[in-house]
C-alpha cells in the first residue's frame, strides 16, 4: 500500500506526498536510509527534474558532475530495498518545480491560462513555481534530447524501472484543466503556424465556420501532447508503462491567490476537489500542499483513494474494468460523454440539462465525465455502466456502438437533439429491423423507451429539456431514474459532510450477496455534523467500520450517524436482487 | 466579511460568445468579465456576487459560470465599488490579468503577492467606512 500521508515525517520535503520521492531534494549518501524508512510501502513514484540534470543547456549530467543526478544508483538502492521504482517523466509543466522543471534558459515565455492569466503555483514549501510555455519550439527539440540521453543512459547503466509519462494538471467543478494547456504568445506563434500548415494541406482543408478556432485550438493543444509522449515512447520503448494523469489539490488559479493572499492553508478545502478526482477518472496528488494541512479527514480520504491498487489499474486498464475483483474500487453508474470543447466554450450541455445537478444529488461521486473528440472509442461495450450520448455530436462510428451496446444488453441514454436526420432515420431502421420494442411517453420532451432483452435505451430531446425551470430538469431526470436508473441507497448529510461509495465483489462468505458496497464519510469541519441512510429494497447493513468520533444507530428508519469535527466511518452494505 | 479585508478583483477581456446549443460566434456581445474577486479568508461567495450583478445591472448574468458582461471598465469598477461597499470592506483593488500577470513576474516569494497585487491594481476606498450617518449621501468611493 502506499504510504498515508500520516506515516511520512509531515516537514520531510523529499516525500512530499503519495509516495513520491524528490531525490533532487537531499544528499545521495541519504538516498538509502531515506528509501529503507519506508517500510510498508512498495512501490516508489520518483518525477524526474529536467532542469537539474540539464541546467545550462550543454551538458546532460546523470551523475557525472553531481551525485544527486545519478538514477542508476537511485535504481539500485531502490532494488536493493526490495522496492518497485517507477519514473515519473513530464509532458508539461511539473507544477511542484520552479519554472515547471523547464531548464532556466528554456523558461522564456510564461504561460498563461484560459482567462489569460499566468499559470503560478504554491508548492509544498510555500515557494513560488511559474510554469512556462512547452509551445515553444526550443523546448520541444530540447526536450527530445534530453529524453533520449535518459534513455541511451538508461540502456547503458541497465536501469530497470518502469518510466511513466505524466499529464499534470488541477481539476475543478468545470473539468481537468491541464498545465499544458497555454493561451501563451508561444502557443498563439505555434498554432499560426499549425492553422497555416493546415490549410495548405488539400486532405485537410479549413472547412469549419466562424468561431471554430477554438476546436483547432484544442486539436493544435491535443496534437502537440501527442508529439512530446511519441518522443517519449519512442525513447524508452521497452521501459515504457503507459501515462498517468494527476490533479493536484491546491493547483488551481483560484487556489494560488487564496493560498498567496490568505498565507495559510486549510484542509477542508481540498476535500471536493480531491472527491472530483473520481469523476474525472484521474489521480489525486497532494504534493502541493504542506504537510500539516493533510492530517485529519483530508489526509484518511488521500490515503483511502490513493493506492497502489490504484495506479496499477491506471497503467493496465484490463484491471482497471475488472469489476468483479474482491478489492473495492470506487462505485461508478454512468458514464458521461461530452465533447472537451464544452468546458472551453461554456457549453457544459449535460450541466445545463440538469443531469450533473441531479446526480450530484442523488448518485454522488458515482459517475465519470469522459473527455474525448473521438467520442465513443473508449467506451467498453460489455461495461454494465449506462453510457449517457449526446446526438450532437455522434457520428456514423458512434452510432455502431451504441448500436453493440444496446445489443449486448447495455444502458443508453441519448439526447437527440442535434442527431444528423440520416442517423435519426438509421436508428428508425434499427428498431423494425431487430423488432425492438419501443414505446413513447411525454414529459418535459417526448421520451422515446426502447428495449431489447436487457439493454436499455432512453431517448430524449434536450432543447425542450434546456427550456424547462431546473426543479422540472430535476423532476424529469428522477422519473428518468425510476424507470432506468441503478439502485442506490439514500443518504441525507449535513453540509459540509463528505462521503464516496466503493464496490467489490462478495468473498465466498458473502454469496447471498451480488455486490457489497462500501460508503466512507469524512467530517471535515468543525461542528458535529448528522447523516442518515434510508433503508433500501434489496440492501443489507452489514458492518461498520474504521469509526473514528462517530455514533451509529441502526434502526428500521435506516443507519443514523453522529459524526464529531474530524470524524470518519465506513459502513458497508450487501446489495442482492430478489 | 471582517471589516479590515480589503478585496481583489482580477478581470478579462473576452472576444468569445458561446450559445448553448451552435458554434462560437465573435461579435457584438464581447465584453469583460471577472475571473477572480476574493479576500484574504478565500473567494467571495458565488451566489452573493450573481446577486450584485443583477441589482447593478438589472439583469442576471448570461452564464452563471462567468461573472459579466460588463460593457466597460468603469460598469466593472463600479460594480466593484458596490460590492466593497455591501462587505464593509474598506477597498478594493481592480486589475486586468494583464495587471496580474506584472504582478506575478515582479515577484519571486509569494509573501510578495499581497504587495505586487496592491502596486498594480486600481484601488477603490470604501470611505463610508469609519464615517458618521450624516455623511451617507456624500460620494462613497474614491478612485486613488
Amino acid at each position: 500500500m502506499l504510504a498515508s500521508p500520516q506515516s511520512i515525517t509531515p516537514t520531510d520535503a523529499t516525500f512530499p506526498g503519495e509516495n513520491w520521492f524528490y531525490y533532487f531534494k537531499t544528499s545521495a549518501s541519504l538516498w538509502k536510509s531515506k528509501i529503507e524508512s519506508l517500510q510498508h510501502n512498495h512501490m516508489i513514484m520518483v518525477p524526474i527534474y529536467w532542469a537539474f540534470h540539464a541546467e545550462n543547456g550543454n551538458d546532460i549530467d546523470f551523475g557525472l558532475t553531481r551525485p544527486e543526478a545519478n538514477l542508476g544508483l537511485l535504481a539500485k538502492i531502490v532494488k536493493e530495498a526490495g522496492k518497485e521504482l517507477i519514473f515519473l517523466l513530464p509532458f508539461g509543466p511539473f507544477p511542484f518545480l520552479p519554472n515547471g522543471g523547464l531548464p532556466s534558459h528554456l523558461a522564456r515565455t510564461l504561460s498563461l491560462d484560459e482567462n489569460h492569466k499566468a499559470q503560478v503555483l504554491i508548492d509544498g514549501e510555500g515557494k513560488l513555481n511559474k510554469l512556462y510555455s512547452f509551445f515553444d519550439p526550443r523546448v520541444y527539440q530540447a526536450y527530445r534530447q534530453f529524453i533520449f540521453a535518459m534513455a541511451s543512459y538508461f540502456e547503458k547503466e541497465k536501469i530497470i524501472a518502469e518510466v511513466v509519462g505524466t499529464y499534470t494538471g488541477h481539476t475543478d467543478g468545470n473539468g481537468f484543466h491541464s498545465y499544458m494547456e497555454d493561451y501563451s504568445k508561444a502557443f498563439e506563434n505555434g498554432f499560426s503556424r499549425y492553422l497555416s500548415l493546415a490549410k495548405k494541406d488539400k486532405e485537410n482543408p479549413d472547412e469549419s465556420p466562424v468561431g471554430q478556432e477554438q476546436l483547432k485550438k484544442f486539436e493544435y493543444i491535443k496534437m502537440m501532447e501527442e508529439l512530446y509522449i511519441t518522443s517519449a515512447k519512442e525513447a524508452f520503448s521497452d521501459l515504457w508503462s503507459g501515462v498517468l494523469k494527476y490533479s493536484f489539490l491546491g493547483g488551481t488559479p483560484q487556489d494560488f491567490l487564496v493560498r498567496g493572499v490568505q498565507g495559510q492553508d486549510v484542509s477542508s478545502r481540498y476535500m471536493t476537489p480531491l472527491l472530483e478526482t473520481i469523476i474525472h477518472d484521474v489521480i489525486p496528488s497532494s504534493v502541493l500542499l504542506p504537510g500539516e494541512v493533510k492530517t485529519g479527514p483530508l489526509g484518511k480520504l488521500l490515503g483511502d483513494l490513493v493506492n497502489v491498487g490504484l495506479i496499477e489499474k491506471k497503467l493496465d486498464t484490463k484491471i482497471y474494468h475488472d469489476e468483479l475483483s474482491l478489492s473495492f474500487t470506487p462505485l461508478v453508474f454512468f458514464e458521461i460523454f461530452q465533447n472537451p470543447l464544452w468546458a472551453v466554450t461554456q457549453q457544459r450541455v449535460w450541466e445545463r440539462l440538469g443531469l450533473l445537478n441531479f446526480l450530484s444529488n442523488q448518485y454522488k461521486w458515482t459517475y465519470l465525465l469522459k473527455e474525448d473528440l473521438k467520442h465513443l472509442d473508449s467506451y467498453d461495450v460489455v461495461s454494465e455502466k449506462i453510457l449517457v450520448v449526446s446526438g450532437h455530436l455522434l457520428g456514423k462510428k458512434d452510432f455502431q456502438i451504441l448500436q453493440k451496446v444496446l445489443m449486448n444488453g447495455g444502458r443508453i441514454i441519448l439526447d437527440k437533439t442535434g442527431l444528423e436526420a440520416s442517423l435519426e432515420r438509421k436508428l428508425e431502421s434499427f428498431f423494425l429491423e431487430n423488432s425492438i420494442k419501443t414505446e413513447k411517453f411525454n414529459y418535459v420532451s417526448v421520451v422515446t423507451h426502447a428495449t431489447f432483452g436487457t439493454g436499455k435505451l432512453f431517448i430524449f430531446e434536450g432543447d425542450k429539456l434546456l427550456a424547462a425551470p431546473q426543479p422540472k430538469q430535476f423532476s424529469f431526470w428522477e422519473n428518468m431514474m425510476n424507470l432506468f436508473g441503478p439502485p442506490h441507497l439514500k443518504v441525507m448529510e449535513d453540509e459540509d459532510v463528505c462521503y464516496y461509495w466503493k464496490t467489490r465483489g462478495p468473498t465466498p462468505g458473502e454469496l447471498a450477496y451480488q455486490e457489497i458496497r462500501r460508503v466512507c464519510f469524512f467530517n471535515p469541519s468543525s461542528y458535529k455534523k448528522k447523516v442518515r441512510l434510508t433503508p433500501g429494497q434489496n440492501f443489507a447493513f452489514l458492518k461498520f467500520g474504521a469509526a473514528v468520533n462517530t455514533k451509529v444507530e441502526s434502526t428500521s428508519m435506516g443507519v443514523a450517524l453522529e459524526m464529531l469535527p474530524g470524524a470518519s466511518i465506513t459502513l458497508d452494505f450487501g446489495y442482492y436482487e430478489t | 466579511m471582517k471589516d479590515n479585508l480589503v478585496l481583489y478583483l482580477i478581470y478579462n477581456y473576452s472576444l468569445v460568445s458561446a450559445p448553448v446549443y451552435g458554434p462560437l460566434t465573435v461579435g457584438p456581445q464581447s465584453h469583460y468579465y471577472i475571473t477572480d474577486f476574493f479576500s484574504e479568508v478565500g473567494e467571495i461567495g458565488g451566489e452573493l456576487l450573481l446577486q450584485h450583478y443583477e441589482r447593478f445591472y438589472g439583469r442576471p448574468v448570461e452564464d452563471r459560470r462567468r461573472l459579466g458582461p460588463f460593457h466597460s471598465v468603469e460598469e466593472l469598477t463600479q460594480y466593484a465599488a458596490l460590492v466593497c461597499k455591501d462587505l464593509l470592506s474598506p477597498a478594493v483593488y481592480v486589475l486586468s490579468t494583464f495587471d496580474f500577470n506584472r504582478s506575478v513576474e515582479s515577484i519571486h516569494d509569494v509573501r510578495d503577492l499581497k504587495e505586487a497585487l496592491q502596486k498594480n491594481g486600481k484601488r477603490m476606498i470604501n470611505e463610508q467606512l469609519g464615517q458618521s450617518k450624516s455623511h451617507f449621501f456624500k460620494r462613497i468611493f474614491t478612485e486613488i
